[in-house]
């Protein structure tokens, strides 16, 4: 143990938080695929916490019928949703392919949301550069695409990337806004 | 520390050998250099002569340097030095211990004095660049040994101050302070080198006038300590500003030799306004994680010291409850010190010093300390409850109990050293004025639990994020969900093995345990609340002139820490109502041929799987009378019903109304009727029960029933179908399986079934809650009798599972549903539905009123057809 002038030991530190920003750096354009029907879509990596078999699901009462209800996460009970219905395509039996993937996301007030997502088959881990993604089309009308990240393009194929925030978002809070405006008119009547 | 580094010159071998850099000593800049001998004079000892001699030559070397730069003070300064090293090595002086003091200060004076080399900007600084050479491992070693040497630095300023007997103390102390600044010095802690070196030149200065600066120590130790708890996370931190201890410091300098003070604050001395009706300003760093701790921590200190207050109060002059309150506005003082808090820092150091005149016994311990001390209790409070966004107290009530604290301590002894510190202080105060720091930048890379963990090792606790334990018992529950798949398995259970078996009792156990010990984390004991309601029953007794004693019982049992948070507001109304309402003034007492002083009993104790707190009185008791005279009144009573058959249990209940007070006059304290329903709200939103007995001058009692925790409930398990729903056990009145003649059926308005004397509405859960599955015939399933508020009515279900504690866990789904208060997982490993019982039946009820609608409209339809 030298007192004076030792060479430092602080690169140590260092390297390591450059190696975690080099490893995300490397993900950030990395995306999940996975199919819904014929379709290919695809969900950021840095958003997939971990893929699992169907467990069992336990149904919420008062939710639209994508809400497939919520299930027990290793202790935890995160809700679950099915992209099949949320994105109306016909309901299927379940296969030895469909899977849940789940989803991280932190909304715009910092607060995170875990929740699962039930597709028919996850396909791989793609690199699209940000130069392969095209924004979302617009269809000359007002058509909210908000849960369309952009059109990534693969070998010729195109990838619809979502926006995993979105997807529940928008229109499970238009729900929601429905029911306490049923509710709010069943009082005054 | 130095007997540590005591051996042949270990700052010589360290980097290059010792000739080299005498030759490089040209090159090198002078600060450079200067550095070189602050460490090379820590580093030797008078046995080891060739690193004195080496020394000796390196501040020749910096003389020469010095007066080729025309930096006369340094060469002077340098050329002491080098003249005290010839004459320890050549043994010429008697003590020498004394003669290396006097050598590190000629070292010291001779940084101070070197200008900056303007070439040279590589000079060691306090920032993090410039100590990056610094070994790790060494600053670790350092700061947990300063652990104990710092509050041992503390303890000696304190017995120094009282001079009889300190001599030797005055010399540790010292000695102490020396060898911290070397050692800082070695590690590059440039700022608290300079901070020990002006300390110990003005402990010379201040003993000269017969003074000892006890402040400037304490100061020093509390930056110390920031400084240790920073350094703990991070060895190569900057070091934190030091222009609170410096203020102290310069308080004492004041008197004395004002321009020697390195840090003389640079803006001209306004004084503040002290009659200024704004509130205070707090300058904070809203972003420094270190706040909420520092809120949290000032809070449990306040409390510890107003509870040791009111024991002064009852037995005065045990000189430990003096120290615990000196404690405790000590430590707020240092951390709000090390925060930047300038009106924190005051008050209390203010109080702190009302409080040593108490401890030296130069100041008596009487009502008007003690009142201060509860009145800098409550202004600091709302000092720090003003961090987290509260109302700040005016600038006028701050500086007016400055005032108080200071002319209360200044009464006994004009000539306190301390007498001098506020008035420096009020400089640093004018919040725009310039400091000659920067305020401290939010330190990023440190982590705040680390901290605080550093600052409190060695104690009996650790905090921890609730976080973490909340998910270490998810991790638990897990675990048992998991062992039970495993014992329960075909595979397993299949097996006749001894052993196997035997070995699985044995994990069972060993998990049961793990959980109930992870269960235990979460509970705390009621000790601070009830301390709490000491302080209240004190204030309220006396304002409404009333003299009441409060015992207090079971201050040990343990709650969910959830469930402490939450009934401190109800317990505040029952105590307060007690004191105002339930004990009598002192004349009415004697007159009743009681004792004068009333009597507040509050109790905790275990009953039944719950938690019972009791608020007793020995008061007049609830006036029976009034109380039905008001419910008729306010028309809640039927007038007819003779008021001999009310049982009293349904009177008492009148009291829980939102609005309903007996009290003849609204007081400040109570009477307005709001309390004892935020009583009952409070409590049942912790799915307790409160109950009220009460005899007519003998007093009452309020008896708050609670679960022991908020993470687990009782639950009956019931079964639709396929799916399972828990319901609360505590809402179940009864189940039982109907008999069709009980049954009537309303058309378009449900189903009614006949419960004793009552008939109750019917809802199927199934409906409620759309489960596609299940019985139909309600004579094959069950029905529950459930209760929540005033609504009662009857549940359908298929039947009931069995009776089981589970784990409350939320959904995850940010928006919460009607009927439903959360999710358990069961045995299997399935997600399972608590059914929240007031939810649920509101939601059922809406949707038979909106059936009703519907068959009202059709019925008036077929009506106007007809």
């Amino acid at each position: 143990m030298s007192i004076v002038e030792r060479p430092s030991q602080s690169s140590t530190t260092s390297t390591t938080n450059q190696g975690a920003r080099k490893q995300r750096d490397a993900n950030e354009h990395k995306f999940l695929s996975f199919c819904l029907g014929t379709e290919t879509y695809g969900v950021e990596i840095l958003k997939v916490r971990e893929i699992i078999g169907l467990l069992a699901i336990t149904p919420l009462p008062q939710t639209p019928p994508y809400v497939r209800g919520v299930m027990n996460l290793r202790g935890r009970i995160i809700p679950v949703i099915d992209l099949r219905l949320r994105f109306a395509l016909p309901a299927v039996e379940a296969t030895k392919e469909t899977c849940v993937i789940v989803l991280e996301s932190t909304d715009t007030e910092g607060e995170q949301t875990v929740m699962g997502a039930v597709v028919d088959s996850v396909r791989e881990v793609q690199d699209i550069p940000p130069s392969a993604i095209e924004p979302p089309p617009e269809f000359g009308c007002e058509i909210p695409l908000g849960y369309i990240q952009g059109m990534g393009k693969v070998k010729e194929k195109v990838i619809l990337l979502l926006e995993i925030a979105e997807v529940v978002g928008s229109r499970e809070r238009q729900q929601i806004a429905q029911a306490a405006a049923a509710a709010s008119k069943r009082e005054a009547a | 520390m130095r007997g540590a580094l005591d051996f042949t010159p270990r700052w010589l071998e360290a980097s290059t050998p010792f000739p080299l850099v005498l030759d490089k000593a040209r090159h090198m800049s002078l600060r450079q250099s200067i550095n070189q001998a602050a460490k090379a004079v820590v580093l030797t000892d008078a046995r080891d002569l060739p690193g004195l001699v080496a020394l000796q030559d390196l501040l020749q070397s910096i003389t020469r340097e010095a007066q080729t730069r025309q930096a006369s003070d340094a060469a002077a300064s340098s050329a002491e030095a080098a003249e005290l090293v010839e004459q320890i090595v050549l043994r010429q002086v008697a003590d020498v211990e004394q003669a290396f003091l006097r050598l590190s200060e000629a070292i010291s004076k001779l940084d101070e004095s070197t200008p900056e080399d303007g070439t040279a900007p590589a000079a060691p600084t306090n920032s993090c660049s410039g100590r990056t050479g610094v070994d790790r491992d060494l600053i670790a070693a350092w700061v947990s040994g300063c652990e104990t040497t710092i509050p041992e630095l503390e303890h000696l300023a304190v017995a120094c101050e009282d001079r009889s007997h300190a001599d030797d103390e005055l010399a540790d102390l010292k000695r102490r302070i020396h060898t911290f600044k070397g050692e800082c010095g070695v590690l590059s802690l440039d700022r608290a080198q300079r901070l020990c070196h002006d300390t110990e030149t003005h402990i010379e200065e201040a003993l000269a006038q017969g003074q000892f600066p006890v402040d400037a120590v304490l100061a020093l130790a509390d930056w110390l300590r920031g400084l240790m708890a920073v350094l703990a996370c991070d060895p190569i931190a900057e070091e934190p500003d030091d222009a609170n201890a410096r203020a102290a410091l310069c308080a004492g300098f004041h008197a004395t030799k004002p321009s020697d003070a390195p840090s003389e604050i640079a803006s001209p001395p306004v004084p503040a306004t002290p009659g200024d009706d704004r509130a205070i300003q707090l300058n904070f760093d809203a972003a420094d994680d270190n706040l909420a701790d520092f809120v949290t921590e000032a809070k449990e200190h306040l409390a510890n010291a107003e509870n040791a207050v009111l024991q002064l109060e009852k037995s005065s002059g045990d000189p430990e409850h003096v120290n615990v309150i000196f404690r405790a506005f000590h430590t707020i003082k240092g951390v709000a010190g090390f925060m930047n808090l300038v009106p924190v820092v005051r008050c209390a150091h203010a109080a702190e010093c009302l409080l040593d005149r108490v401890r030296s016994g130069t100041r008596a311990l009487d009502s008007t300390v003690l009142d201060l001390v509860l009145v800098s209790s409550d202004i600091l409070g709302q000092l720090i409850a003003g961090i987290n966004g509260g109302p700040l107290p005016s600038e006028r009530a701050v500086e007016s109990l400055i005032a108080r604290l200071q002319s209360a301590s200044e009464g006994s002894n004009a000539a306190s050293p301390t007498s001098a510190a506020p008035s420096a202080m009020v400089k640093e105060t004018t919040p725009a004025g310039p400091l000659d720091a920067p305020p401290p930048a939010p330190p990023a890379s440190t982590d705040p639990n680390a901290r605080v963990a550093a600052m409190r090792k060695g104690d009996q606790t650790v905090k921890v994020s609730t976080l973490r334990l909340d998910s270490l018992v998810n991790e638990v529950g897990e675990l048992v969900i998991a062992q039970l798949m495993v014992m329960q398995d075909p595979a397993i259970t299949a097996v006749v093995d001894q052993r196997l078996q035997r070995n699985l009792a044995h994990l069972g156990k060993i998990v049961r345990d793990l959980q109930e010990t992870s269960m235990s984390l979460r509970m705390v004991t009621l000790r601070a609340t009830f301390q709490k309601m000491a302080r209240l029953v004190r204030d309220v007794a006396h304002k409404a002139g009333k003299r009441v004693q409060l015992v207090v019982e079971g201050e040990d049992v343990e709650l969910d820490r959830n469930v402490v948070e939450e009934i401190g507001d109800p317990l505040v109304h029952m105590i307060r109502n007690a004191c105002d309402h339930g004990i009598e003034s002192a004349a009415d007492r004697r007159a009743a041929g009681k004792d004068e002083t009333g009597t507040l009993r509050l109790r905790a104790f275990h009953s039944g799987g719950s938690i019972v707190i009791e608020v007793a009185d020995d008061g007049r008791g609830l006036n029976r009378e009034r109380i039905l005279k008001k419910c008729v009144e306010r028309g809640l009573l039927d007038p007819s019903r003779n008021p001999a058959d009310i049982p009293d249990s349904e009177v008492w209940n009148y009291v829980f109304l939102p609005g309903f007070s007996t009290a003849e006059k609204v007081t400040d304290i109570s009477g307005r009727g709001v309390g004892m329903d935020v009583v009952r709200r409070n409590i049942e939103a912790l799915r307790g029960s409160v109950e009220i007995y009460s005899t007519p001058g003998e007093g009452s009692v309020f008896s708050m029933r609670l679960p022991l925790t908020m993470a687990i409930i009782d639950g009956m398990v019931v079964r639709i179908g396929t799916q399972r729903y828990v319901v609360p056990t505590l809402s179940i009145e009864r189940s039982f399986r109907p008999v069709a003649s009980d049954l009537t059926i309303v058309f378009g308005r449900g189903e009614l079934v006949r419960v004793g004397e009552q008939h109750l509405a019917v809802h199927r859960l199934k409906q409620v809650f759309d489960v596609q599955e299940g019985v139909d015939e309600l004579s094959e399933g069950l029905l529950l009798v459930l209760e929540s508020g005033k609504r009662r009515a009857c549940v359908f279900v298929d039947e009931i599972l069995g009776q089981q504690q589970v784990v409350i866990k939320t959904l995850g789904a940010r928006e919460s549903l009607r009927g439903v208060s959360g999710g358990a997982i069961l045995g299997d490993g399935r997600v399972a539905l608590i059914v929240d019982v007031g939810g649920l039946l509101e939601e059922a009820a809406s949707r038979g009123h909106d059936r009703l609608q519907r068959t009202e409209s059709r019925s008036s339809l077929k009506e106007h057809m007809s």
